[in-house]
């Protein structure tokens, strides 16, 4: 008896050897050839916006074009200017792709948010699915700001106490490693954030990443995504209304 | 400076002391003032930055772009579907197996993933049903 059940395990598992190879080959997109994929083998996904699943996919009609607010090309300059590339060093910087793996991944997995920086009165007329709303006049408070330390707390780091004596000292004589640890906050923890708003040309989002660096959160763990809200849209990206 | 000869102790020190004193005290009103113009300025500059953000959310139209997802579309079963369809498409030996479970077990491994579980811990639980 446990000889058959030693032999059918072990066909089993060879099975599920087998499939998890077979999993890797990606399968040609949709069928239909005319169908527009997110990028090549990847047809659409699936994001958690505010509790609910939401398919992220392009707009499949060939004919569609951008309009409205974001098809715009000029904005009063200053305060609507181009925005530079990186906006404070140390910072990603991604595009629409490493976005798409963040969400299938980081945001899944929880050691990742994405942070749509403009003022609620712009979240509220649509996001980007799975984005939550940290305006940067908040993300850009003065460090010490009960309600900007709360969030901060929220996005896993954690305020240091009671730091005691001879750590101190280790670590200002360089003898402790102080990697994502400073004065106030151990940022050992602290997720990735990717941080958005409108577009090149918007400061929101840059904004609030300074004013996160100021708090002493690693730049390694910021990332700018420039393209914001209008070039998510001028791929026909799915967007959600909050 | 007056002072410190009319104390009798007219030492180089105490002069420097109150001469320094005097030339803060002379200076910290304008200091302050220009502070608090520069504190003020900062303040005006966001508060325009906001005024201008506002003006410029008016010009948004509301949803009248077909990228965006009503809810009401977004229904669980048509969810379930386009979910079974991206498996079947990316992960197909996986699908095989969720294809055999029960229709139970298929509604609690889509409610899992629709729930924000990653695919690797979808592929666990299928494969979890399956043997057991």
């Amino acid at each position: 008896m446990k000889m058959r059940h030693w032999l059918v395990s072990a066909l089993l598992l060879a099975q599920i050897g087998f499939v998890g190879a077979e999993d890797e080959v990606k399968v040609e997109a949709v069928g239909d050839s005319s169908f527009i994929p997110l990028v090549k083998d990847k047809p659409y996904m699936f994001v958690i916006h505010d509790g609910n699943s939401v398919k992220v996919q392009r707009v499949q009609d060939p004919e569609y074009q951008l309009q409205g607010y974001f098809a715009k090309t000029a904005r009063k300059c200053p305060p609507f200017c181009i925005q530079p590339i990186i906006p404070a060093p140390g910072v990603n910087v991604i595009g629409e792709v490493e976005l798409f793996t963040f969400l299938e991944t980081e945001i899944r997995d929880k050691t990742g948010i994405m942070i749509d920086a403009r003022t609620p009165s712009w979240y509220s007329k649509a996001t980007i699915p799975g984005s939550v709303n940290y305006p940067f006049s908040v993300l850009s408070k003065d460090p010490g700001d009960p309600e900007l330390e709360e969030i901060i707390e929220k996005f896993g780091a954690v305020e240091r106490i009671d730091v005691g004596f001879f750590t101190q000292l280790l670590e200002r004589w360089g003898l402790a490693d102080t990697t994502y640890l400073t004065e106030d906050w151990d940022f050992r923890g602290a997720k990735n954030l990717v941080l958005y708003c409108n577009g090149p040309a918007c400061g929101q989002s840059p904004r609030a990443i300074n004013g996160l660096l100021a708090t002493g959160y690693p730049a390694d763990k910021l990332f700018y995504y420039r393209g914001g809200m209008q070039m998510w849209q001028l791929w026909g990206l799915t967007t959600v209304v909050p | 400076m007056v002072t410190a000869i009319k104390g009798g102790e007219c030492s180089l020190e105490k002069v420097l002391r109150v001469v320094r004193r005097s030339f803060i005290g002379a200076i910290a009103p304008y200091v302050a003032v220009l502070l608090s113009i520069s504190a003020y300025s900062a303040f005006a500059a966001d508060d325009d930055y906001l005024q201008s953000l506002e003006a410029e959310v008016d010009k948004v139209e509301h949803g009248v772009d077909p990228a965006v997802s009503q809810k009401s579309r977004s229904e669980m079963e048509a969810q379930r579907a386009a979910f079974e369809e991206l498996m079947e498409d990316q992960y197909r030996g996986t699908y095989v197996f969720y294809k055999r479970l029960s229709e139970r077990s298929k509604q609690e491994v889509f409610l899992r993933y629709a729930g924000g579980a990653s695919f690797k811990d979808v592929r666990e639980m299928i494969v979890d049903r399956s043997m057991n």
